[in-house]
């Protein structure tokens, strides 16, 4: 629960940053409506606007933590919805400065908008960017990793958990293959320890169903069996395990063995959008699945952070300042260091003519805008289970 | 019994997009719950014919169809969602919650809703519409 807090309170954070990039917006058009509002007369439409935006902000301005926008943004959106109802048809107009109540409830909604957007950036500068971020990043992903141990030996459960915490994972048991869906429905495991010789569903079928279903195939599995039979271990791997371990089990082995399978799991992902919001989701989605996770919001930082980072596999979108991706990609293909890169593109861009160019510029995938971010998660470990059985 | 205990799948009805990624989020990682967003009435009917949410949150004002209209339509459909509705609202006075729970909403969670306990709100209701039925 304490780790789900650490990614909540990152992500909550770039969350806030898109909000104040709003409240900046918000407070355009309130200067420009403030200045109007006394010398021309307002339509049913322009009223219904600042209603809209006043009770957007009463609705949400707490929730990031900016009360005196909710206070504000109530009274306004109070006051504007008996203006709009006193309106009589969309031809009729209302003058400004015969309501003395109107400007000053724009007014107070400005200021607390601007007030909010000067705190927010007074406490961002404070913030001290720590020199040694990647390396946070990795103890982050280590954290990250769930460990789901199915044996129906309690003891042998808990000793495997109790071990695996101590080396910086999360780990939970299933004593019964039902346990075990019912564990997963709640968090995706990445790595399962599964015994072979289970109660109610012999190992090998547990492990042939994993492999089976698209959402679980890509999570690794180390094999416990009862004994080196040769058989039983042959038949395990070419099921899909990654490795197996034999029984009694020395719990040592077992937790060197889980270290080695994870560090290949602990990749990078950069992902490359404007939009901070599904920078913030991706990120969130991304850690949770044990990866490293670099963001960028402009087309041509993407270029050096592949450079520099060398992912394994870039999120781009199409549409970004700087440089649109098309050329980015473009760029990442022409690169000695960066060529072999997979790249997935996320656009709104969706014309077969977009996907077409895409494609022709070197992408791996195309996932249209907009998308379910499990999906797209889902989509790039597959591509970077199938880029590695190229490799090798 | 067993369904009280496993709360997990939650459509999120919110044209603030804000809103939605912040909901999302917080149900997902302080809740450990599944959570599916759409951004309008139109968006959520076409949804509930495919997904099987358990609980529906709901905003109250959102343009073309806004929230009573979703509910009413939800209600007027057979066989399309028979779970608890819930409303968000900025407005949560108490005539305005008995108006909503008279349209057949099971409960009201006031507007701006605390992330850090989203999901004990949405939790209380589950287990409350469990305790009714």
């Amino acid at each position: 629960m304490s780790n789900n807090k650490t990614t909540y309170e990152a992500a909550y954070a770039k969350l806030r940053t898109a909000y104040i990039t709003r409240l900046e917006g918000n407070i355009t058009d309130l200067t420009k409506w403030i200045r109007d509002v006394s010398a021309t007369p307002l339509s049913k439409e322009e009223l219904l606007n600042m209603q809209s935006l006043a009770h957007g902000l009463s609705g949400s301005g707490t929730t990031f933590g900016f009360p005196n926008v909710t206070d504000a943004g109530r009274n306004a959106d109070i006051f504007l919805e008996k203006m709009i109802r006193a309106i009589r048809g969309d031809d009729d107009f209302i003058k400004g400065d015969e309501h003395p109540e109107m400007l000053p409830l724009l007014q107070s909604i400005h200021d607390a908008c601007r007030e909010a957007v000067t705190n927010y950036k007074e406490q961002a500068a404070l913030e001290i960017i720590p020199a040694t971020h990647e390396e946070k990043l990795n103890f982050e992903a280590k954290k990250n990793l769930f460990v789901l141990i199915v044996d129906d030996d309690i003891n042998l459960r808990n000793m495997i958990s109790m071990k695996l915490e101590q080396r910086g994972f999360i780990a939970a048991g299933a004593g019964s293959d039902q346990e075990m869906i019912v564990s997963m429905e709640k968090r995706l495991p990445d790595l399962i320890i599964l015994d072979l010789n289970l109660p109610d569903n012999s190992g090998h079928e547990v492990l042939r169903r994993l492999k089976s279903e698209p959402a679980h195939a890509a999570i690794p599995i180390l094999m416990l069996t009862a004994a080196a039979k040769e058989a039983d271990v042959v038949s395990a791997l070419h099921s899909g395990a990654s490795s197996y371990i034999v029984k009694p089990v020395d719990i040592n082995r077992l937790s060197e063995r889980v270290e080695k399978i994870s560090a290949n799991m602990r990749r990078t992902v950069l992902v490359a959008d404007n939009d901070q919001l599904i920078l913030a989701l991706l990120q969130s989605k991304f850690k949770g699945r044990g990866f490293n996770v670099v963001l960028t919001n402009n087309g041509l930082s993407t270029f050096e952070h592949a450079q520099r980072v060398k992912p394994d596999l870039i999120i781009l979108d199409i549409a970004m300042p700087g440089m649109d991706g098309i050329s980015v990609l473009k760029m990442i293909r022409n690169d000695k260091k960066t060529k072999d890169i997979p790249v997935i593109i996320a656009s709104a861009k969706t014309t077969p003519a977009d996907i077409a160019a895409g494609m022709a510029a070197g992408a791996q995938d195309y996932v249209p805008k907009p998308f379910n971010a499990d999906d797209l998660v889902h989509r790039s470990i597959a591509l970077l289970k199938k880029e590695k059985a190229n490799d090798t | 019994m067993t369904d009280t205990a496993h709360l997990s799948q939650i459509l999120y009805v919110d044209d603030e997009p804000d809103l939605r990624m912040l909901a999302q989020l917080a149900l997902e990682s302080m809740g450990g719950m599944k959570v599916s967003l759409c951004d309008s009435g139109a968006a959520a009917l076409q949804a509930l014919a495919t997904l099987k949410p358990q609980i529906i949150l709901l905003d109250v004002m959102m343009p073309e169809m806004d929230g009573p209209a979703l509910l009413q339509e939800i209600k007027k459909t057979p066989g399309l969602y028979n779970g608890p509705i819930i409303f968000l609202t900025g407005k949560a006075n108490a005539d305005e919650i008995v108006h909503l729970k008279s349209l057949g909403a099971f409960g009201v969670i006031p507007k701006p809703f605390n992330p850090m306990t989203l999901h004990n709100d949405v939790k209380a209701m589950w287990v409350a519409f469990h305790e009714q039925q």
